[in-house]
């Protein structure tokens, strides 16, 4: 029986919309019960905050011109620990047959996973934020909906290509040693633009240019989420 | 035949660039290592071309024939993006006074070496043939259709972060454009060599795992 919601759209894309709502849903709820992921993800991000307001030998505004960087970097290395559990689950329990025995476009295993793996990387996000900027005394002076924007746009392009890159490096011998390897040369360009994105926010860079790097963030995002859509298929064919 | 061709290309190419181009105005002579940097960066995107060419082909097709080029051409190229920054690195070196430089193009050569790196290990990591050829296909997918944009971002982010030391700007003069066409030329057949002889052995190296199977699988039936 269809859903209000799927009074709206065509009948053949509201089975696909229903089948990634439905496994968003089931990563979430596995999430929030088992919290095998976030859990791990956040005790590194304080690791990291850790190694850092010790290793740096710096704090305040003298961290001013690196501190970007070393927001995103250490975001990129806390999200691909929560990247790699995200297809090795599937696989350890062998439900990923169940999942492509699904009359739908088998695209929709990829849409769901990626955005479950947003919403926990922005739960990260959020939660270790102030903790970067508080611990490392670097003062929150970016306006506030931008800040939030780029966050958004230099996570989603991670999440896509990571998960896309994770179901791939899930079938190897090696997983996790893998999949750093296979996504960060991948990754530069979103780094690059995350990073500039973020330090003319913060002062630390041309004001002006925060558009321009957003735009790459932009081009970014929409090919590695239009490409895993269109290769995702070969990579879980039995 | 095509051995002796490209026999011929690269002592050309050698005499042209060592012996008949003049030396630079502004480097002297160490700007001839230029001829072949140049060339092997062209052949190291060529070939990586190929890779992404022979992966969508194989995606549609699953011919085996596709895997084979996609691996003939995943190996040489690394060989040729290597020689491309290592003589990258050493012209900086000259040129610059400096071993490295963040410029667009040898950065996006070296993002372009660790791209061939990661699908060699691709190729190594996964055990089943056929779901190894589908994985390094659309990996060399994913990571040829970053290179543009990895040139584009470090370009942009290179002009926010201007550095002393520019790139230097060449005048070319006619002798040194057919140096360098040549040695452009030679490389390009050098790779193709390469990787035909590559493809053939890669072939035979599957028809022989193909024997040892099928003589494994009969028990011993060839033996008695």
């Amino acid at each position: 029986m269809p859903s209000g919601r799927a009074r709206f759209l065509s009948p053949s894309r509201s089975g696909w919309w229903r089948q990634v709502t439905a496994l968003l849903w089931k990563e979430l709820r596995a999430e929030a019960r088992t919290r095998e992921t976030l859990t791990p993800m956040v005790i590194f991000a304080l690791a990291v905050v850790t190694v850092f307001g010790f290793g740096l030998r710096a704090t305040g505004a003298d961290l001013g011109p690196v501190f970007p960087g070393l927001l995103w970097v250490s975001f990129y290395f806390v999200g691909l620990l929560g990247l790699g559990r995200s297809f090795a689950s599937e696989r350890a329990q062998e439900t990923l047959a169940g999942l492509l025995l699904v009359p739908a476009d088998r695209s929709f295993i990829f849409v769901g996973k990626a955005l479950a793996n947003l919403v926990f990387l922005a739960v990260v996000e959020v939660i270790s934020l102030p903790l970067f900027f508080g611990l490392l005394g670097v003062p929150f002076t970016a306006p506030f909906v931008p800040f939030c924007v780029t966050m958004v746009l230099g996570t989603a392009g991670f999440a896509s290509i990571g998960t896309m890159l994770s179901a791939l490096a899930a079938h190897t011998r090696a997983a996790e040693m893998l999949l750093p390897v296979l996504v960060f040369p991948i990754l530069i360009p979103a780094v690059i633009g995350a990073v500039e994105a973020t330090a003319s926010l913060l002062g630390a860079g041309d004001p002006l240019a925060w558009k321009r790097w957003l735009g790459l963030l932009l081009a970014y995002d929409a090919l590695f989420v239009a490409l895993p859509l269109l290769l995702f298929d070969y990579l879980v064919e039995p | 035949m095509l051995a002796w061709v490209t026999f011929v290309a690269v002592l050309g190419a050698l005499f042209l660039a060592f012996l008949y181009a003049p030396p630079d105005v502004k480097l002297g002579d160490t700007q001839r290592i230029f001829y072949f940097h140049v060339a092997s960066a062209w052949t190291g995107l060529l070939a990586f071309t190929v890779v992404c060419v022979a992966g969508i082909a194989y995606l549609r097709t699953s011919a085996p024939s596709w895997d084979r080029l996609g691996l003939a051409s995943t190996e040489v190229g690394l060989l040729f993006i290597t020689m491309a920054v290592v003589t990258g690195s050493i012209w900086a070196r000259f040129a610059w006074g400096t071993w490295w430089e963040w410029e667009p193009r040898l950065t996006s050569a070296f993002v372009l070496w660790l791209m061939y790196a990661a699908t060699l290990l691709v190729r190594n990591l996964v055990e089943e043939p056929g779901r190894r050829a589908r994985y390094a296909a659309v990996f060399g997918i994913i990571a040829f259709a970053d290179v543009p944009i990895v040139f584009m971002s470090v370009r942009w982010w290179r002009s926010y972060h201007p550095v002393v030391v520019s790139a230097a700007g060449l005048d070319l003069e006619p002798p040194m454009v057919l140096a360098m066409v040549v040695a452009v030329l030679a490389f390009t057949l050098l790779y193709v060599l390469l990787t035909v002889e590559r493809v053939r052995l890669a072939r035979l190296e599957q028809e022989l795992a193909e024997y040892k199977r099928a003589w494994r699988g009969e028990g011993g039936g060839i033996r008695a």
